[in-house]
């Protein structure tokens, strides 16, 4: 009898207690090792910005210079020189800036009356040139269309000139600028000389949702 | 005499051998007990390391113990661990581009790719290699159900064999008269 009395200390089902909730430790352990995390968002932004370019070149085929000097003007004449300016980059222009300077300012543009004048005028292609004894004139063969009308160079010093009309300024523009010296001129524009800096400057467009 | 301090000291080893396996079992249990409820308290995760562990001094075998942290907070050097659909790896932040965000370049990505941290990132503490590989088989959703089964069902049967055994009638009992 005594022998096989219970052990009032055993406990039955201890064994299978304690392998359950270590199952279940297990198991929630399990569970969470195969949970997600979420920890890194990745991406990535690319962002470039554009270009802009202003190119001045000779007028296509053209075989005088746009900067060819003019000598000996007389009161009446002209000198037509042709140019291509090209609006480069990827980002277009918003306008083109027209500007002069001169360090050594004579009658021809400190603002005496009939000073020199500059007109720029546009061509749906390139302009035809041609030359007579070194000089060129240039004659449109497509649409012709007026940039800038007759403005005395003084102004273009005083104030630059925003221009945009009949400009293309995403891309190839082909321009004819005629310098003139009034008929009225006088003789107090004799025997002149001077050399005339032309700034173009561009803007670009507006901005806008990229 | 000699037999009979021997058989003394024979029951005494035994008991101190039931002493000892009872509280290696408590303090085993304890110990699995209080993992599994941090674990389940996202105080801490042990997972099998992921596969992918480059730029990093772990293995694929091993097991990780993670941490969240709030991803200000991180710094150079931390290894994170990341599991989502598209991408299951240890990533160890090689520099801090921008602490706003953060934005942060992980070693081995291309050197113009930037990765934005947000909430909470998961940090390893520590490893313990090799671990992963019995981890790995345990870890998934089905055999977690099938573990927390087993394991109510090895309770719910072991408080039945309880409830029948007599043994602790008298002590239900005298708790039921007081």
């Amino acid at each position: 009898m005594t022998a096989t009395a219970p052990n009032p200390r055993r406990r039955p089902g201890r064994w299978s207690l304690v392998a359950g909730v270590a199952l279940i430790a297990v198991g929630v352990m399990s569970f969470n090792a195969y949970a997600s995390f979420t920890a890194s968002a990745s991406y990535n932004q690319a962002v470039g910005t554009g270009t802009m370019a202003l190119t001045l070149a000779n007028e296509t085929s053209a075989t005088t210079n746009y900067n060819l000097s003019g000598s000996a003007l007389a009161p009446g004449d002209t000198m037509q020189r042709g140019m291509l300016l090209t609006f480069g980059g990827t980002v277009a222009a918003g306008d083109l800036k027209l500007s002069a300077s001169d360090s050594s300012p004579t009658a021809l543009d400190d603002g005496t009356a009939n000073g020199l004048t500059l007109t720029i005028e546009a061509c749906s292609q390139k302009w035809d040139e041609t030359t007579s004894g070194g000089i060129p004139t240039f004659a449109c063969g497509g649409s012709q269309s007026t940039v800038m009308a007759a403005t005395s160079v003084r102004t273009l010093i005083q104030t630059p000139q925003t221009l945009t009309t009949n400009l293309n300024l995403g891309g190839a523009n082909h321009l004819r600028l005629t310098w003139a010296l009034p008929a009225a001129a006088d003789n107090t524009f004799q025997g002149l000389s001077n050399t005339i800096a032309l700034t173009l400057t561009s803007d670009q467009r507006a901005a806008t949702n990229k | 005499m000699l037999v009979a301090t021997g058989c003394e000291g024979g029951r005494l080893g035994r008991a101190a051998r039931h002493a000892l396996a009872r509280l290696a079992t408590f303090v085993v249990m304890g110990a699995l007990v209080l993992v599994a409820a941090g674990d389940a308290a996202g105080r801490f995760r042990l997972v099998p390391a992921p596969e992918r562990t480059g730029g990093t001094a772990y293995s694929s075998t091993d097991l990780v113990a993670v941490v969240p942290v709030p991803a200000p907070r991180l710094r150079e050097g931390d290894v994170l661990i990341v599991r989502n659909p598209r991408e299951h790896a240890l990533l160890r932040i090689d520099k801090i581009v921008d602490s706003d965000g953060p934005q942060v370049h992980i070693a081995g990505d291309p050197a113009s790719r930037v990765r934005q941290l947000g909430g909470t990132s998961w940090r390893v503490r520590f490893a313990i290699p090799y671990a992963g590989i019995l981890l790995g088989l345990l870890a998934g959703p089905v055999q977690g159900a099938l573990f927390v089964v087993a394991g109510l069902a090895l309770v719910v049967r072991a408080e039945m064999r309880r409830g029948r055994d007599p043994s602790t009638e008298p002590r239900r009992a005298a708790g039921a008269g007081a």
